[in-house]
Protein backbone atom coordinates (compact mmCIF):
# COMPACT_ATOMS: atom_id res chain seq x y z
CA UNK A 1 0.00 0.00 0.00
CA UNK A 2 1.14 3.54 -0.79
CA UNK A 3 1.11 5.79 2.27
CA UNK A 4 1.57 9.44 1.32
CA UNK A 5 1.72 12.73 3.18
CA UNK A 6 0.74 15.60 0.87
CA UNK A 7 2.58 18.94 1.02
CA UNK A 8 4.29 18.36 4.33
CA UNK A 9 7.57 16.64 5.13
CA UNK A 10 8.89 14.91 8.22
CA UNK A 11 12.23 14.82 9.98
CA UNK A 12 12.72 11.39 8.40
CA UNK A 13 12.12 12.49 4.80
CA UNK A 14 15.18 11.56 2.76
CA UNK A 15 16.82 14.78 1.51
CA UNK A 16 18.96 13.12 -1.14
CA UNK A 17 17.91 9.68 -2.43
CA UNK A 18 20.88 9.59 -4.82
CA UNK A 19 23.35 9.86 -1.98
CA UNK A 20 21.37 7.41 0.15
CA UNK A 21 21.29 4.90 -2.71
CA UNK A 22 25.08 5.05 -3.09
CA UNK A 23 25.51 4.08 0.56
CA UNK A 24 22.89 1.35 0.98
CA UNK A 25 22.42 -0.56 -2.26
CA UNK A 26 23.17 -4.28 -2.37
CA UNK A 27 24.41 -6.21 -5.43
CA UNK A 28 21.60 -8.75 -5.24
CA UNK A 29 18.98 -6.03 -5.75
CA UNK A 30 19.84 -5.98 -9.44
CA UNK A 31 18.79 -9.59 -9.98
CA UNK A 32 15.19 -8.66 -9.11
CA UNK A 33 12.98 -8.62 -12.24
CA UNK A 34 11.17 -5.48 -11.06
CA UNK A 35 14.47 -3.65 -10.57
CA UNK A 36 15.46 -4.69 -14.08
CA UNK A 37 12.12 -3.35 -15.32
CA UNK A 38 12.69 -0.01 -13.53
CA UNK A 39 16.09 0.34 -15.16
CA UNK A 40 14.69 -0.62 -18.56
CA UNK A 41 11.63 1.64 -18.47
CA UNK A 42 13.16 4.69 -16.84
CA UNK A 43 16.77 4.69 -18.03
CA UNK A 44 16.29 2.73 -21.28
CA UNK A 45 19.05 0.41 -20.12
CA UNK A 46 19.59 -3.25 -19.35
CA UNK A 47 21.16 -4.32 -16.08
CA UNK A 48 23.55 -7.21 -15.84
CA UNK A 49 24.41 -7.51 -12.19
CA UNK A 50 25.78 -4.14 -11.12
CA UNK A 51 26.66 -3.03 -14.62
CA UNK A 52 24.09 -1.16 -16.64
CA UNK A 53 24.26 -1.00 -20.40
CA UNK A 54 22.38 1.85 -21.99
CA UNK A 55 22.60 4.77 -24.40
CA UNK A 56 25.65 6.13 -22.57
CA UNK A 57 27.52 2.83 -22.77
CA UNK A 58 28.27 0.74 -19.72
CA UNK A 59 27.79 2.57 -16.42
CA UNK A 60 27.74 1.64 -12.75
CA UNK A 61 24.43 1.55 -10.92
CA UNK A 62 25.42 4.71 -9.07
CA UNK A 63 24.92 6.58 -12.34
CA UNK A 64 21.28 5.59 -12.66
CA UNK A 65 18.76 8.44 -12.80
CA UNK A 66 17.24 9.93 -9.65
CA UNK A 67 13.87 8.48 -10.64
CA UNK A 68 15.26 4.95 -11.03
CA UNK A 69 17.21 5.12 -7.76
CA UNK A 70 14.18 6.38 -5.84
CA UNK A 71 11.92 3.64 -7.21
CA UNK A 72 14.51 0.95 -6.50
CA UNK A 73 14.88 2.20 -2.93
CA UNK A 74 11.09 2.20 -2.48
CA UNK A 75 11.08 -1.40 -3.60
CA UNK A 76 14.09 -2.64 -1.67
CA UNK A 77 14.33 -0.70 1.58
CA UNK A 78 12.75 -2.21 4.65
CA UNK A 79 12.23 -1.34 8.29
CA UNK A 80 15.96 -1.59 8.93
CA UNK A 81 16.79 0.95 6.23
CA UNK A 82 13.71 3.16 6.44
CA UNK A 83 13.30 5.16 3.25
CA UNK A 84 10.78 7.97 3.06
CA UNK A 85 11.34 9.89 -0.19
CA UNK A 86 9.79 13.03 -1.52
CA UNK A 87 8.03 11.95 -4.72
CA UNK A 88 9.35 15.06 -6.46
CA UNK A 89 12.39 12.87 -7.15
CA UNK A 90 10.27 10.68 -9.42
CA UNK A 91 9.59 11.78 -12.99
CA UNK A 92 6.36 11.41 -14.92
CA UNK A 93 7.47 8.12 -16.48
CA UNK A 94 7.74 6.60 -12.99
CA UNK A 95 4.02 6.87 -12.09
CA UNK A 96 3.05 3.36 -13.26
CA UNK A 97 6.06 1.73 -11.61
CA UNK A 98 5.34 3.62 -8.40
CA UNK A 99 1.77 2.29 -8.43
CA UNK A 100 2.98 -1.24 -9.17
CA UNK A 101 5.50 -1.18 -6.32
CA UNK A 102 2.74 0.04 -3.99
CA UNK A 103 0.60 -2.97 -4.85
CA UNK A 104 3.25 -5.36 -3.55
CA UNK A 105 4.91 -3.40 -0.74
CA UNK A 106 4.13 -0.93 2.00
CA UNK A 107 5.75 2.32 0.95
CA UNK A 108 5.90 5.58 2.88
CA UNK A 109 6.48 8.90 1.15
CA UNK A 110 5.75 12.62 1.05
CA UNK A 111 4.90 14.84 -1.91
CA UNK A 112 5.66 18.56 -2.13
CA UNK A 113 5.27 19.15 -5.88
CA UNK A 114 2.17 19.34 -8.07
CA UNK A 115 3.73 17.57 -11.07
CA UNK A 116 3.25 14.12 -9.53
CA UNK A 117 -0.31 13.81 -10.85
CA UNK A 118 -0.35 10.07 -11.72
CA UNK A 119 -1.33 10.87 -15.31
CA UNK A 120 -2.10 7.68 -17.20
CA UNK A 121 -2.43 5.47 -14.09
CA UNK A 122 -5.85 4.47 -12.78
CA UNK A 123 -5.68 1.23 -10.83
CA UNK A 124 -3.95 1.87 -7.51
CA UNK A 125 -4.83 2.34 -3.85
CA UNK A 126 -3.30 4.79 -1.43
CA UNK A 127 -3.62 5.99 2.13
CA UNK A 128 -3.64 9.78 2.62
CA UNK A 129 -1.84 10.48 5.88
CA UNK A 130 -3.13 14.08 6.07
CA UNK A 131 -6.75 13.12 6.71
CA UNK A 132 -6.32 9.41 7.42
CA UNK A 133 -8.42 8.37 4.43
CA UNK A 134 -8.08 5.71 1.76
CA UNK A 135 -8.25 6.56 -1.93
CA UNK A 136 -8.39 4.66 -5.16
CA UNK A 137 -7.22 5.76 -8.58
CA UNK A 138 -6.19 9.01 -10.16
CA UNK A 139 -9.40 10.91 -9.45
CA UNK A 140 -8.92 10.46 -5.69
CA UNK A 141 -5.20 11.23 -6.00
CA UNK A 142 -5.94 14.54 -7.79
CA UNK A 143 -8.55 15.40 -5.16
CA UNK A 144 -5.94 15.15 -2.39
CA UNK A 145 -3.24 16.84 -4.49
CA UNK A 146 -5.54 19.82 -5.11
CA UNK A 147 -6.85 19.94 -1.54
CA UNK A 148 -3.46 20.05 0.15
CA UNK A 149 -1.44 21.86 -2.55
CA UNK A 150 0.51 24.80 -1.16
CA UNK A 151 3.38 27.00 -2.29
CA UNK A 152 4.27 28.22 1.19
CA UNK A 153 6.93 26.70 3.42
CA UNK A 154 6.07 23.06 4.03
CA UNK A 155 5.43 22.04 7.62
CA UNK A 156 7.99 19.54 8.94
CA UNK A 157 6.49 16.89 11.22
CA UNK A 158 8.55 15.22 13.93
CA UNK A 159 7.05 11.76 13.36
CA UNK A 160 7.87 9.79 10.24
CA UNK A 161 5.15 8.88 7.75
CA UNK A 162 5.37 5.28 8.97
CA UNK A 163 4.93 6.33 12.59
CA UNK A 164 1.96 8.48 11.61
CA UNK A 165 0.45 5.46 9.87
CA UNK A 166 1.19 3.10 12.74
CA UNK A 167 -0.84 5.36 14.98
CA UNK A 168 -3.89 5.37 12.71
CA UNK B 1 22.07 40.92 -17.15
CA UNK B 2 20.24 40.67 -20.45
CA UNK B 3 20.44 38.31 -23.39
CA UNK B 4 19.67 34.97 -24.87
CA UNK B 5 22.20 32.29 -24.02
CA UNK B 6 23.09 29.02 -25.63
CA UNK B 7 25.14 26.13 -24.40
CA UNK B 8 26.25 23.18 -26.48
CA UNK B 9 28.19 20.70 -24.35
CA UNK B 10 29.31 17.22 -25.27
CA UNK B 11 31.57 14.28 -24.66
CA UNK B 12 32.07 11.12 -26.68
CA UNK B 13 28.66 9.71 -25.74
CA UNK B 14 26.24 12.53 -25.30
CA UNK B 15 25.61 16.05 -26.51
CA UNK B 16 23.27 18.67 -25.07
CA UNK B 17 21.98 21.80 -26.73
CA UNK B 18 20.30 24.35 -24.49
CA UNK B 19 19.00 27.84 -25.06
CA UNK B 20 17.36 30.14 -22.54
CA UNK B 21 16.44 33.80 -22.48
CA UNK B 22 14.77 34.49 -19.14
CA UNK B 23 16.20 34.84 -15.65
CA UNK B 24 14.94 31.48 -14.43
CA UNK B 25 14.52 28.26 -16.41
CA UNK B 26 13.31 24.99 -14.91
CA UNK B 27 13.95 21.47 -16.22
CA UNK B 28 11.48 18.77 -15.19
CA UNK B 29 9.49 15.93 -16.74
CA UNK B 30 10.48 12.32 -17.18
CA UNK B 31 13.27 10.62 -15.27
CA UNK B 32 16.22 9.18 -17.17
CA UNK B 33 16.39 12.03 -19.68
CA UNK B 34 19.84 13.12 -18.52
CA UNK B 35 19.12 16.17 -16.39
CA UNK B 36 21.64 15.28 -13.68
CA UNK B 37 24.11 14.00 -16.29
CA UNK B 38 23.91 17.45 -17.89
CA UNK B 39 24.73 19.19 -14.60
CA UNK B 40 27.60 16.73 -13.95
CA UNK B 41 28.97 17.36 -17.44
CA UNK B 42 28.94 21.12 -16.89
CA UNK B 43 30.69 20.66 -13.52
CA UNK B 44 33.38 18.49 -15.12
CA UNK B 45 33.87 20.99 -17.94
CA UNK B 46 34.18 23.89 -15.49
CA UNK B 47 36.84 22.06 -13.51
CA UNK B 48 39.38 21.29 -16.23
CA UNK B 49 37.66 22.40 -19.43
CA UNK B 50 38.43 20.25 -22.49
CA UNK B 51 41.09 18.25 -20.62
CA UNK B 52 38.24 16.22 -19.08
CA UNK B 53 37.06 15.12 -22.53
CA UNK B 54 34.07 17.43 -22.19
CA UNK B 55 33.76 20.17 -24.78
CA UNK B 56 31.52 23.20 -24.88
CA UNK B 57 30.44 25.94 -27.23
CA UNK B 58 28.62 28.77 -25.50
CA UNK B 59 28.15 32.53 -25.27
CA UNK B 60 27.90 32.31 -21.46
CA UNK B 61 30.86 34.18 -20.00
CA UNK B 62 30.67 32.77 -16.51
CA UNK B 63 28.81 29.72 -15.22
CA UNK B 64 28.63 27.74 -12.00
CA UNK B 65 27.07 24.54 -10.75
CA UNK B 66 25.08 24.21 -7.53
CA UNK B 67 25.04 20.73 -6.00
CA UNK B 68 24.07 19.34 -2.61
CA UNK B 69 27.59 20.05 -1.35
CA UNK B 70 27.97 23.59 -2.73
CA UNK B 71 28.28 25.16 0.70
CA UNK B 72 29.59 28.48 -0.61
CA UNK B 73 26.54 29.24 -2.78
CA UNK B 74 25.83 32.53 -0.99
CA UNK B 75 29.27 33.93 -1.74
CA UNK B 76 29.12 32.59 -5.30
CA UNK B 77 25.88 34.46 -5.92
CA UNK B 78 27.20 37.60 -4.28
CA UNK B 79 30.42 37.60 -6.26
CA UNK B 80 29.02 36.74 -9.69
CA UNK B 81 26.42 39.04 -11.18
CA UNK B 82 26.58 38.24 -14.87
CA UNK B 83 26.58 34.48 -14.54
CA UNK B 84 24.45 31.47 -15.23
CA UNK B 85 23.94 29.09 -12.29
CA UNK B 86 22.98 25.49 -13.00
CA UNK B 87 21.35 23.81 -9.99
CA UNK B 88 20.71 20.08 -9.77
CA UNK B 89 17.68 18.77 -7.90
CA UNK B 90 19.87 17.75 -4.96
CA UNK B 91 20.72 21.41 -4.26
CA UNK B 92 18.66 21.82 -1.07
CA UNK B 93 18.18 25.59 -0.97
CA UNK B 94 16.10 26.21 -4.10
CA UNK B 95 12.85 26.70 -2.20
CA UNK B 96 14.28 28.84 0.58
CA UNK B 97 13.70 32.56 1.06
CA UNK B 98 17.44 33.11 1.44
CA UNK B 99 18.21 31.62 -1.96
CA UNK B 100 15.47 33.66 -3.64
CA UNK B 101 16.80 36.86 -2.04
CA UNK B 102 20.40 36.15 -3.02
CA UNK B 103 19.47 35.21 -6.59
CA UNK B 104 17.35 38.34 -7.01
CA UNK B 105 20.14 40.54 -5.70
CA UNK B 106 22.68 38.80 -7.90
CA UNK B 107 20.76 39.32 -11.15
CA UNK B 108 22.32 36.13 -12.49
CA UNK B 109 20.38 33.58 -14.51
CA UNK B 110 19.35 30.25 -12.99
CA UNK B 111 18.75 26.95 -14.78
CA UNK B 112 17.50 24.42 -12.25
CA UNK B 113 16.31 20.85 -12.15
CA UNK B 114 13.33 20.57 -9.81
CA UNK B 115 9.82 19.19 -9.55
CA UNK B 116 9.18 20.91 -6.21
CA UNK B 117 6.54 23.60 -5.74
CA UNK B 118 8.78 26.66 -5.70
CA UNK B 119 6.39 29.43 -4.73
CA UNK B 120 9.16 31.89 -3.99
CA UNK B 121 10.88 31.74 -7.36
CA UNK B 122 8.89 33.61 -9.95
CA UNK B 123 9.28 32.31 -13.50
CA UNK B 124 7.40 32.08 -16.77
CA UNK B 125 5.27 29.20 -18.00
CA UNK B 126 7.45 29.36 -21.12
CA UNK B 127 10.54 28.82 -18.95
CA UNK B 128 9.57 25.28 -17.97
CA UNK B 129 11.28 22.70 -20.15
CA UNK B 130 11.84 19.00 -20.50
CA UNK B 131 14.72 17.20 -22.17
CA UNK B 132 14.32 14.80 -25.04
CA UNK B 133 16.98 12.68 -26.68
CA UNK B 134 17.64 11.17 -30.08
CA UNK B 135 20.16 8.38 -30.43
CA UNK B 136 22.27 8.47 -33.56
CA UNK B 137 24.80 5.68 -33.76
CA UNK B 138 26.61 5.54 -30.42
CA UNK B 139 25.80 9.10 -29.48
CA UNK B 140 22.79 10.64 -27.75
CA UNK B 141 21.70 14.13 -28.77
CA UNK B 142 19.57 15.91 -26.19
CA UNK B 143 17.63 19.14 -26.59
CA UNK B 144 15.22 21.10 -24.40
CA UNK B 145 11.55 21.67 -25.28
CA UNK B 146 8.78 23.71 -23.71
CA UNK B 147 6.83 21.64 -21.20
CA UNK B 148 3.61 23.58 -21.70
CA UNK B 149 2.20 24.14 -25.14
CA UNK B 150 -0.79 25.82 -26.73
CA UNK B 151 -3.75 23.64 -27.50
CA UNK B 152 -6.77 24.46 -29.60
CA UNK B 153 -9.94 25.04 -27.61
CA UNK B 154 -13.44 26.09 -28.58
CA UNK B 155 -15.16 26.01 -25.19
CA UNK B 156 -17.56 28.86 -24.42
CA UNK B 157 -17.00 30.05 -20.85
CA UNK B 158 -19.77 31.22 -18.57
CA UNK B 159 -17.32 32.75 -16.15
CA UNK B 160 -13.81 34.22 -16.40
CA UNK B 161 -11.30 34.38 -13.56
CA UNK B 162 -8.48 36.88 -13.91
CA UNK B 163 -5.30 36.73 -11.90
CA UNK B 164 -5.19 40.53 -11.93
CA UNK B 165 -7.03 42.83 -9.63
CA UNK B 166 -8.27 46.27 -10.66
CA UNK B 167 -6.98 47.36 -14.12
CA UNK B 168 -6.36 43.84 -15.41
CA UNK B 169 -9.74 42.70 -14.19
CA UNK B 170 -11.62 45.83 -15.32
CA UNK B 171 -10.48 45.74 -18.92
CA UNK B 172 -11.44 42.07 -19.28
CA UNK B 173 -14.83 42.93 -17.81
CA UNK B 174 -15.22 45.59 -20.53
CA UNK B 175 -14.66 43.17 -23.38
CA UNK B 176 -16.31 39.89 -22.42
CA UNK B 177 -20.00 39.46 -21.78
CA UNK B 178 -19.79 36.94 -18.94
CA UNK B 179 -19.04 37.23 -15.21
CA UNK B 180 -15.44 38.22 -14.50
CA UNK B 181 -13.98 37.47 -11.10
CA UNK B 182 -10.61 38.64 -9.83
CA UNK B 183 -8.40 36.22 -7.92
CA UNK B 184 -6.41 39.12 -6.50
CA UNK B 185 -2.96 37.82 -7.35
CA UNK B 186 -1.27 34.76 -8.82
CA UNK B 187 -1.00 32.92 -5.49
CA UNK B 188 -4.80 33.07 -5.07
CA UNK B 189 -5.80 31.79 -8.50
CA UNK B 190 -6.07 28.13 -7.55
CA UNK B 191 -8.23 28.77 -4.49
CA UNK B 192 -10.51 31.06 -6.52
CA UNK B 193 -10.81 28.46 -9.28
CA UNK B 194 -11.70 25.80 -6.68
CA UNK B 195 -14.61 28.00 -5.53
CA UNK B 196 -16.05 28.18 -9.03
CA UNK B 197 -15.67 24.68 -10.45
CA UNK B 198 -18.84 23.30 -11.95
CA UNK B 199 -19.32 25.92 -14.68
CA UNK B 200 -17.26 26.43 -17.82
CA UNK B 201 -14.35 28.60 -16.70
CA UNK B 202 -11.62 30.53 -18.46
CA UNK B 203 -8.71 31.40 -16.20
CA UNK B 204 -6.47 34.23 -17.38
CA UNK B 205 -3.03 34.28 -15.76
CA UNK B 206 0.13 36.26 -16.43
CA UNK B 207 2.26 33.68 -18.23
CA UNK B 208 5.45 35.66 -17.61
CA UNK B 209 5.25 34.95 -13.86
CA UNK B 210 3.04 31.90 -13.45
CA UNK B 211 5.42 29.00 -14.14
CA UNK B 212 5.75 28.19 -10.44
CA UNK B 213 1.98 27.67 -10.14
CA UNK B 214 0.98 26.18 -13.48
CA UNK B 215 1.25 22.47 -12.62
CA UNK B 216 -1.06 22.93 -9.62
CA UNK B 217 -3.60 24.79 -11.73
CA UNK B 218 -3.44 22.14 -14.46
CA UNK B 219 -4.10 19.46 -11.84
CA UNK B 220 -7.41 21.23 -11.14
CA UNK B 221 -8.09 21.45 -14.89
CA UNK B 222 -7.37 17.73 -15.13
CA UNK B 223 -9.95 16.89 -12.49
CA UNK B 224 -12.65 19.33 -13.63
CA UNK B 225 -12.62 19.13 -17.39
CA UNK B 226 -14.39 22.41 -18.12
CA UNK B 227 -11.59 24.76 -17.06
CA UNK B 228 -9.23 26.30 -19.59
CA UNK B 229 -6.17 28.46 -19.00
CA UNK B 230 -5.22 31.49 -21.09
CA UNK B 231 -1.72 32.75 -20.44
CA UNK B 232 -0.67 35.94 -22.23
CA UNK B 233 2.65 37.27 -20.93
CA UNK B 234 0.69 39.70 -18.74
CA UNK B 235 -2.05 42.30 -18.87
CA UNK B 236 0.40 45.07 -19.78
CA UNK B 237 1.68 42.95 -22.69
CA UNK B 238 -1.85 42.83 -24.09
CA UNK B 239 -2.05 46.62 -23.95
CA UNK B 240 1.42 47.05 -25.45
CA UNK B 241 0.35 44.92 -28.40
CA UNK B 242 -2.52 47.28 -29.17
CA UNK B 243 -2.16 49.91 -31.91
CA UNK B 244 -1.86 52.74 -29.38
CA UNK B 245 1.53 51.44 -28.26
CA UNK B 246 2.90 48.88 -30.67
CA UNK B 247 3.56 51.60 -33.25
CA UNK B 248 6.14 53.13 -30.92
CA UNK B 249 7.99 49.87 -30.38
CA UNK B 250 10.64 48.02 -32.36
CA UNK B 251 11.37 44.53 -31.03
CA UNK B 252 10.71 45.03 -27.31
CA UNK B 253 7.84 42.53 -27.39
CA UNK B 254 9.41 39.94 -29.67
CA UNK B 255 12.97 40.06 -28.32
CA UNK B 256 12.35 41.07 -24.72
CA UNK B 257 15.52 39.28 -23.60
CA UNK B 258 17.50 42.19 -25.05
CA UNK B 259 15.87 44.69 -22.71
CA UNK B 260 14.60 43.04 -19.52
CA UNK B 261 17.63 43.40 -17.27
CA UNK B 262 17.44 40.64 -14.68
CA UNK B 263 18.95 42.80 -11.96
CA UNK B 264 16.03 45.21 -12.31
CA UNK B 265 13.19 42.96 -13.43
CA UNK B 266 12.45 39.68 -11.67
CA UNK B 267 10.22 38.63 -14.56
CA UNK B 268 9.29 40.08 -17.93
CA UNK B 269 5.97 41.12 -16.42
CA UNK B 270 7.82 43.79 -14.42
CA UNK B 271 9.56 44.97 -17.58
CA UNK B 272 6.31 45.24 -19.59
CA UNK B 273 4.71 47.20 -16.76
CA UNK B 274 7.60 49.66 -16.75
CA UNK B 275 7.59 49.92 -20.55
CA UNK B 276 3.86 50.65 -20.64
CA UNK B 277 4.21 53.28 -17.95
CA UNK B 278 6.98 55.05 -19.82
CA UNK B 279 5.12 54.99 -23.18
CA UNK B 280 1.93 56.38 -21.66
CA UNK B 281 3.91 59.15 -20.06
CA UNK B 282 6.04 59.93 -23.10
CA UNK B 283 3.51 59.81 -25.93
CA UNK B 284 0.22 60.50 -24.20
CA UNK B 285 1.26 62.68 -21.27
CA UNK B 286 -0.80 60.43 -19.03
CA UNK B 287 -0.20 57.96 -16.25
CA UNK B 288 -0.54 54.23 -16.28
CA UNK B 289 -1.83 53.08 -12.96
CA UNK B 290 -2.12 49.38 -12.27
CA UNK B 291 -4.65 50.21 -9.60
CA UNK B 292 -7.15 51.89 -11.89
CA UNK B 293 -8.03 51.44 -15.54
CA UNK B 294 -10.07 54.68 -15.55
CA UNK B 295 -7.03 56.97 -15.95
CA UNK B 296 -5.71 55.11 -18.95
CA UNK B 297 -9.12 54.75 -20.54
CA UNK B 298 -9.88 58.45 -20.20
CA UNK B 299 -6.47 59.24 -21.73
CA UNK B 300 -7.36 57.43 -24.94
CA UNK B 301 -11.12 57.91 -25.04
CA UNK B 302 -10.99 55.27 -27.69
CA UNK B 303 -12.58 51.90 -28.14
CA UNK B 304 -9.83 50.85 -30.51
CA UNK B 305 -7.61 49.68 -27.70
CA UNK B 306 -10.40 47.57 -26.27
CA UNK B 307 -10.92 46.08 -29.71
CA UNK B 308 -7.21 45.30 -30.01
CA UNK B 309 -7.15 43.58 -26.63
CA UNK B 310 -10.34 41.70 -27.45
CA UNK B 311 -8.78 40.47 -30.70
CA UNK B 312 -5.69 39.22 -28.84
CA UNK B 313 -7.81 37.41 -26.29
CA UNK B 314 -9.75 35.87 -29.14
CA UNK B 315 -6.46 34.62 -30.61
CA UNK B 316 -5.47 33.25 -27.22
CA UNK B 317 -8.89 31.65 -26.92
CA UNK B 318 -7.78 29.31 -29.65
CA UNK B 319 -4.60 28.37 -27.83
CA UNK B 320 -5.17 27.46 -24.21
CA UNK B 321 -2.31 26.06 -22.18
CA UNK B 322 -1.88 22.35 -21.67
CA UNK B 323 0.90 20.03 -20.72
CA UNK B 324 2.78 18.47 -23.59
CA UNK B 325 1.70 14.82 -23.87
Amino acid sequence: MIHVLFFKTTEETQPNPGLFFKNVYAPEWFDDPLVKRIIREIDSSESDGMAVLGPLGSIGVEKLSGTAKTLILLLKCDVEEYFEPNLTWVGDNGFQLFADIGKEHDIYCVLTGSDFNMRGVEDFDFYCVNDKSYGHGREDWLTKLIEYCTYDDMEVLSQSVKELCDGR
Amino acid sequence: MVGKYYLKIWNKWIQYELQFERRISVLKGNGGTGKSTLIDLIAEYLRYHSRTGVHADTNIKDMHVLHYNTDNWVSLLREHHESVFFADEDFPYLTTAEFNDELSASGSYLVCVSRENMGRLSYAIDSVYYLKSDIQGHKTYTRMYNMYVDEHCSMKPVRVITEDLKSGHDIIEHIVNVDVISAGGNANVQNTVKEHVGVALYVIVDGAAYGQFISGLLAICDKYKNIKVLAPECFEWLLLNSYAFVRYLTDELTATYKYADSIKYGTWENYYEDLLRSLVQRFYKGHYNKESWDDLFSTFKSRRMLGDVRRQLYDLDNSVIDIRP
